[in-house]
């Protein structure tokens, strides 16, 4: 990242990705801005190694349909650099990998009566195999080349997504 | 390359600036900068929506201590006129004028106010206070939360009848109604309960037909002149998440609510404070509690995806007399103030209506009142009113060393607030929330209301004294600093060693000569606050106990003057 670049913040990857999400019919559940406070909160069922607080709160939470109309979860983690990137895939692999913290987090994007008009049916949800589960992640990045939406390494079976902005166009937001 | 002049600062580059404001909203020559210690988003929520603020201020990241080296502007470049409001605590953000004279304090935060940190950011208002600097706090005061639930509602979820289940629920979900006077009243199912509620049939006791028909009114038939939210549906209210059972529910203000509005209902008496709801909606009670967001704000893009609250008027109003919704009031009472004018009807006469959001006999229960020393010990946590000689017989009961200093603070008062808490970690700071608790009793427990519009807070004239116990137990006992060996590190690293020199007597140079910033914040507040401050160590075999006076009493009996350097720090 040059000079030109150093007003750039992990703020402007997460706007650029929940914008560039919403263009792609993704409907936008939260946005947790760095050192702000969280919406969509996950508590932690375990302190195994603590991750980064007592609760989890991704980044940036949305909702989109396949063309055969299924329903994914994305829960997405931004950080300024790519090379920065791995302490979130250690981190949402490890989301990953408990039952409990996808569960909850489809729980939290359920349809109802008086509800959203996008949502699971939880109640069916929860018979699904954690294999089965309609999640998928997304790690995103500032880079000196754009590459979007490509597929990175799967995260305990569940597709992963990376998005790498151009640094310049991060500026223009 | 442009640049904005300001008296304290000589000159700041606009491109070093962090914004992300559009270049039509980017003023050359700023009338106004929005200090912000929270987020710079909040800081440009705020200029997107005033009148007065859009075009004509900048975003000024504002450091968060003196030691806080990574802003745009130092601790010590800062506008001298507006340290005096950072000097406890940081607010979220602080409006100046362009030469950096302050014109509001503001506080926004997502969390409900609950158990201890419900208090927590008082101490910022306290100090706008103070200085009859306006100051305004958007919160949800009510709201849903989302936790695990307790055996007796698991039962009811589990029940096989669906009939039968979603009756026990609602019946779970009502305060006071039990299923023998649902069943009495000859309710078969939720929805036949619901019609015997709205034609009034259910028969209780009135103390418990009173909370319940308030929680009926507010809430499932949701009547009255304020918009309470409403009640969670029969089938949201608990679910099976993985091998657990969540339950999403109502929290009411209840009694740190109730003592949050009385705040800003007695301190708007000073200068203009006011509460707003910050908006909840049943449609993301599950996505967010209920809390609601700008997510994508087509005329001002600026703001899309920044975890904002709403727009004014995106949400329906919470007071239908004034038929206004919360952010628009609040974004009201801003530019009244920004414009010089008088804060009129911004409609918080209902939200701080006695029952309405909270009761005044909360924050009476708040304090239990003893006749004796050993009521005191009923509790590990909690305030007490209590006689002088009450507190006296306590203090001497406990062999308090110093009785002899403290009889004058104990003759000026009839009665005091004590403030106990207990700690039993060796390393848990006592900063918050006590800093923000002791702000909030120094106002509701210790002043006469009758005259606090008049009164300037920093004199401390009290009618109630008040008093900070701590409680230092297992393994805090021997090992917390509080209060002695803090005072010993503030004053060997400020004035160096001085073996011959009692505690009391650190304190006294302290306050005469130290900035408040630059007293750690675990034990700063309570310096300011407190007439009294005790320390029990609680040992198994006996305890031992040290008592100070803190500046309200150490004013009062001229030890220091209103000059020192302590409190002039406090003072814009």
């Amino acid at each position: 990242m040059t000079d030109q670049f150093t007003s750039l913040t992990e703020e402007h990857v997460t706007r650029m990705l929940a914008k560039t999400l919403a263009d792609n019919g993704h409907e936008i559940i939260a946005v947790h801005p760095p050192d702000g406070q969280g919406p969509f909160v996950i508590p932690k069922s375990k302190v195994k190694d603590d991750i980064e607080r007592s609760s989890y709160h991704p980044d940036v939470v949305s909702l989109a349909s396949e063309r055969d109309g299924r329903l994914f979860l994305y829960i997405s983690e931004c950080k300024l650099q790519e090379s920065d990137l791995g302490s979130d895939r250690v981190k949402l692999k490890q989301f990953a990998s408990e039952r409990e913290n996808l569960l909850y987090a489809l729980f939290r994007c359920q349809k109802y009566p008086g509800g959203p008009d996008i949502g699971f049916d939880f109640d069916q949800i929860s018979k699904l195999k954690t294999s089965e589960l309609p999640i998928r992640f997304i790690l995103a990045a500032g880079a000196s080349k754009e590459v979007l939406d490509t597929n990175d390494l799967a995260m305990g079976g569940f597709q992963c997504r990376k998005y790498l902005f151009e640094f310049k166009r991060l500026l223009s937001l | 390359m442009s640049f904005i002049v300001m008296k304290f600062l000589s000159r700041i580059k606009l491109d070093q600036i962090q914004t992300f404001l559009p270049q039509t909203l980017i003023p050359k020559e700023p009338k106004y900068l929005v200090w912000f210690t929270g987020t710079l988003g909040q800081a440009e929520w705020l200029i997107s929506h005033s009148q007065h603020l859009r075009g004509n201020a900048l975003p000024m990241s504002c450091p968060k201590s003196p030691s806080d080296t990574d802003v745009l502007v130092p601790w010590n470049l800062l506008p001298p006129k507006i340290k005096p409001l950072m000097s406890l605590e940081q607010p979220d953000l602080m409006v100046t004028d362009s030469q950096g004279n302050p014109l509001i304090s503001i506080e926004i935060t997502e969390q409900q106010p609950f158990g201890l940190n419900a208090q927590q950011r008082m101490a910022r208002f306290w100090s706008a206070v103070a200085n009859r600097i306006p100051s305004a706090y958007l919160l949800p005061i009510e709201g849903y939360q989302i936790e695990k639930a307790t055996s007796g509602a698991i039962s009811a979820f589990n029940e096989k009848d669906p009939n039968k289940r979603d009756l026990l629920l609602r019946v779970a979900q009502l305060p006071n109604l039990t299923l023998a006077a649902a069943k009495l009243a000859g309710a078969k199912t939720a929805s036949d309960l619901e019609g015997l509620i709205s034609k009034k049939l259910i028969k209780l006791k009135p103390e418990s037909l009173k909370e319940f028909q308030d929680h009926v009114d507010k809430h499932l038939l949701q009547k009255g002149e304020v918009v309470h939210i409403k009640e969670v549906g029969v089938g949201e209210y608990l679910h099976k998440v993985g091998s657990g059972y969540q339950k999403a529910y109502i929290r009411k203000a209840g009694i740190p609510g109730s003592m949050l509005l009385a705040w800003f209902k007695t301190c708007n008496a000073i200068v203009p404070s006011a509460a707003f709801q910050l908006p909840i909606s049943y449609k993301t009670l599950f996505r967010s509690n209920g809390r609601v967001h700008t997510l994508k704000d087509e005329k001002n893009p600026h703001l899309s995806f920044r975890n904002l609250p709403p727009a004014p008027g995106a949400f329906p109003p919470v007071n239908k007399r004034i038929n206004a919704d919360e952010i628009t009031l609040f974004f009201r009472m801003l530019d009244f103030i920004l414009g010089k004018e008088t804060v009129k009807d911004i409609g918080r006469d209902e939200l701080t209506k006695e029952n309405e959001f909270y009761s005044l006999q909360n924050i009476s229960d708040q304090q239990i009142v003893i006749n004796s020393p050993q009521e005191f010990e009923n509790y590990k946590s909690a305030d007490f009113r209590a006689k002088s000689q009450t507190l006296r017989s306590l203090l001497q009961q406990e062999n308090c060393m110093n009785l002899q200093e403290l009889e004058s603070t104990l003759a000026q008062y009839s009665e005091f607030n004590v403030y106990k808490i207990y700690c039993g970690a060796a390393t848990r700071s006592l900063a918050d929330p006590y800093t923000g608790a002791l702000a909030v009793r120094d106002i509701l427990f210790t002043r006469d209301l009758k005259v606090i519009g008049d009164s300037n807070l920093l004199d401390f004239e009290r009618k109630v004294g008040l008093v900070f116990w701590v409680d230092l137990v297992k393994e805090a006992t021997k090992k917390h600093k509080f209060l002695a060996l803090k005072v010993d590190d503030v004053y060997r690293n400020n004035f160096g060693l001085n073996a011959e020199l009692s505690t009391q007597g650190k304190i006294i140079q302290i306050v005469r000569e130290m900035r408040a910033e630059d007293v750690p914040k675990d034990i700063r507040a309570h310096l300011l606050f407190s007439d009294v401050i005790v320390v029990r160590r609680n040992t198994t075999r006996n305890s031992s106990l040290d008592a100070y006076l803190g500046v309200p009493s150490l004013l009062r009996e001229g030890i220091i003057e209103k000059d020192a350097k302590f409190l002039e720090s406090l003072r814009v």
